[in-house]
Parts: C-alpha cells; sequence; structure tokens
C-alpha cells in the first residue's frame, strides 16, 4: 500500500512536472505582453467637461427597490448601458472597470459604478445581483421597464436596441458602449470611450474627485 | 500500477504536446494566445479569443468551432460606431489570409460560446474543436482567464 502510495506521488510529480514544462515551453502560462513602460505619466489625462445633458433617474436596483440617482450625490459615478447576455463587450466594459478601481486605490472609496440593463425582459434585478456580485465592484445594477430604462438611455443618447442578428445566445442588443462620469454634484464630466485606457479613465476620475478637495 | 503508468505516461504527452499547439510545420495554421473570457456562474455565455497564424501560401477560412462546455460556438463580429454605439454581426466564416495573422479579440471578431454547461472556473482549459476549410480539423486549448 505505502509503495503504491509513493509510486502514486511520484506519478503525480512527474506529471506535474512535465505539465509545468510543457506550459512553459508553449508559453501559455506567459503573462500577456502588455506596453509596461512603468511610465504612467506618460500618459496625457485629458481634462473633464461639463455637458449640459445626463439627468436622474429612477429605476429598480438588484435588490428590487426603487433607486433613484439622485441618492448618488457625494460620490463620482461610473455610468453605463449593458446587458448580462451581451458576451464580449459588457464583459470587457466590467474588466476594464475593474482595472479602472485597481488604479483608483482608495479614492475609489468616492466612486460607484451603475449599469443599466437594456435587456428588461431577461435582466430582472434577481439576474442582475446574481450576474454583478461576480466583479466585486462598488456596484448598482438598475433595471426597469421598457418605457424607464428608455426614459434612463435618452437622458444619455445612449442608443440601445435589439439586433436583427439572429443568434442561438437569444436577442443581441445594439447598444452604445461609452462609461458617463458623473461628478459628486451630479454633473456629466466625461464620456469614455470603449477604447479608452484604464489609466486615462483613471487619472480623469482622479481629476474630478480632486476638485473637491 | 506501473503498467498503467507505462501506458498512460506517453499518452498524456502526446495530448499534452497536441494540445498546446507546438509550433506547426511550414504550410499550416496555428493558433496561439487562446483564452476564454471568465464570466459570472449566472451567465450561460461568453467569449474565446486567439491569435490564427496562417504560414502558408493558400488562404484558409474558419469554418465552424465547437465545444464541450458549450451548446454551440458562433463566430461574431464586432463594429463600434463613431457615436460609441457597438453592433455584433454573426459571421458565417472568418477567412484567414495566405501568410496572414488573423486576431480574434475584445471588441473585434471573436468566438461566442452559448449555452455554457458548466461555470467557468478561471485556470482551466476549454478545448476548442475549429475547423478550417482546407486545413481541416485542429484542438485549441483556450485557457479561461479573468480579464
Amino acid at each position: 500500500m505505502r509503495d503504491t502510495e509513493t509510486h502514486m506521488v511520484r506519478f503525480g510529480r512527474s506529471v506535474s512536472l512535465m505539465l509545468v514544462l510543457l506550459l512553459f515551453a508553449c508559453g501559455v502560462d506567459s503573462p500577456p505582453v502588455e506596453e509596461v513602460d512603468g511610465d504612467v505619466q506618460a500618459v496625457e489625462i485629458p481634462e473633464p467637461n461639463r455637458y449640459e445633458f445626463g439627468s436622474d433617474f429612477v429605476l429598480t436596483d438588484q435588490d428590487g427597490k426603487p433607486f433613484d440617482t439622485a441618492s448618488l450625490r457625494g460620490s463620482a459615478v461610473l455610468l453605463f448601458f449593458g446587458y448580462t447576455h451581451c458576451p464580449d463587450a459588457c464583459p470587457t466594459t466590467l474588466s476594464r472597470l475593474n482595472r479602472v478601481y485597481d488604479l483608483l486605490g482608495e479614492e475609489g472609496g468616492d466612486v460607484r459604478t451603475v449599469y443599466v440593463t437594456v435587456d428588461v425582459a431577461r435582466d430582472t434585478s434577481r439576474r442582475l445581483k446574481e450576474y454583478l456580485s461576480y466583479y466585486g465592484l462598488p456596484i448598482v445594477g438598475l433595471t426597469g421597464t421598457q418605457e424607464e430604462v428608455d426614459f434612463a438611455a435618452g437622458e444619455y443618447g445612449a442608443y440601445h436596441k435589439v439586433s436583427d442578428e439572429v443568434s442561438e445566445a437569444g436577442p443581441l442588443f445594439d447598444h452604445t458602449l461609452l462609461v458617463y462620469l458623473i461628478d459628486a454634484e451630479g454633473v456629466l464630466r466625461y464620456l469614455f470611450q470603449p477604447g479608452e485606457s484604464p489609466e486615462v479613465m483613471a487619472g480623469v476620475i482622479g481629476k474630478v474627485l480632486k476638485e473637491r478637495r | 500500477m506501473g503498467m498503467m503508468k507505462q501506458a498512460f505516461l506517453p499518452i498524456l504527452s502526446s495530448f499534452l504536446l497536441f494540445a498546446c499547439s507546438t509550433p506547426p510545420e511550414p504550410g499550416s495554421l496555428s493558433v496561439s494566445d487562446a483564452w476564454v473570457r471568465a464570466v459570472p456562474p449566472a451567465s450561460g455565455i461568453t467569449a474565446a479569443y486567439m491569435t490564427i497564424l496562417n504560414d502558408s501560401e493558400v488562404a484558409d477560412t474558419l469554418v465552424s468551432v465547437t465545444c464541450d462546455v458549450s451548446r454551440v460556438v458562433e463566430m461574431h463580429a464586432v463594429e463600434v460606431t463613431s457615436e460609441g454605439a457597438m453592433r455584433m454581426h454573426r459571421l458565417k466564416s472568418i477567412p484567414v489570409d495566405a501568410g496572414g495573422r488573423l486576431t480574434l479579440a475584445p471588441g473585434g471578431e471573436h468566438l461566442m460560446l452559448i449555452g455554457l454547461q458548466q461555470p467557468m472556473q478561471v485556470g482551466v482549459y476549454v478545448p476548442l474543436k475549429m475547423t478550417f476549410r482546407k486545413s481541416g480539423t485542429q484542438l485549441v486549448m483556450a485557457r479561461i482567464r479573468k480579464e
């Protein structure tokens, strides 16, 4: 029995070693190539703007309770429109936001994220809660009736429409991928494009947060 | 045990060598940096990304992908309009130019894994069976990453 165990251990070890070597050899385990020059300052951080559109709205949060965005005064807000069945763009945005919070560090405590679904039929409060809790962000997931979501999206010029593409995934949505930065007074300050780097995003958010001090 | 060990190791190693798509012979298609995005267990859908290198003088086309952990795999392209709106297009196939490199990446062309049969656990490999019109089928191991 002992002999078998030793054998198993050795066998396990050689297999693990081989795995490690192979993974190493194939480069599967190597970190993604990133252009990090250790030079974050080199990234130019644009100045925040002051937009005259974008107002408060009331929707239903992930706990099924009414949520008025006016209650977010005092925090900076990152607002975006997405849906949980979105396979590429929305999870990419959530990942970018995760990185933004990492970069903000302690300052991130003054920043709330608001995720408004454009798929009111499938994204119930419960589903939003299950889905968003995975990301561990200070995030509010909002849903509502079609009219309520249309109003919220309309206030921000956020396009959203069921796509005519037929997919096994069910309805796909064409939608705006901007992330809206709203300051602690409720003024829309910046529109982050889908390609905006987390470094630039964190930089602009940092500028808006500093105005208060 | 001894017997098993002897029989198992070569099989395992050949499988692993096959799995990590070692540099191909000239004139073939190779896939590298394949990964699948980790998504919440509540999600039934995710995407796979990779680089496909066509090291031959013949153009090829990715015509289908299947995967054990998802009910279906579709090919999609993403278009971002100047207003920042995103549109997805389902593709019937994806061409890979002769001597060309095709990158499937977030915000661009990607494989959509629909109807996930199990949670997407970080670090685990997802086998993707990718069929190209000319060069045939190859198995690609895509690692699940949270990013």
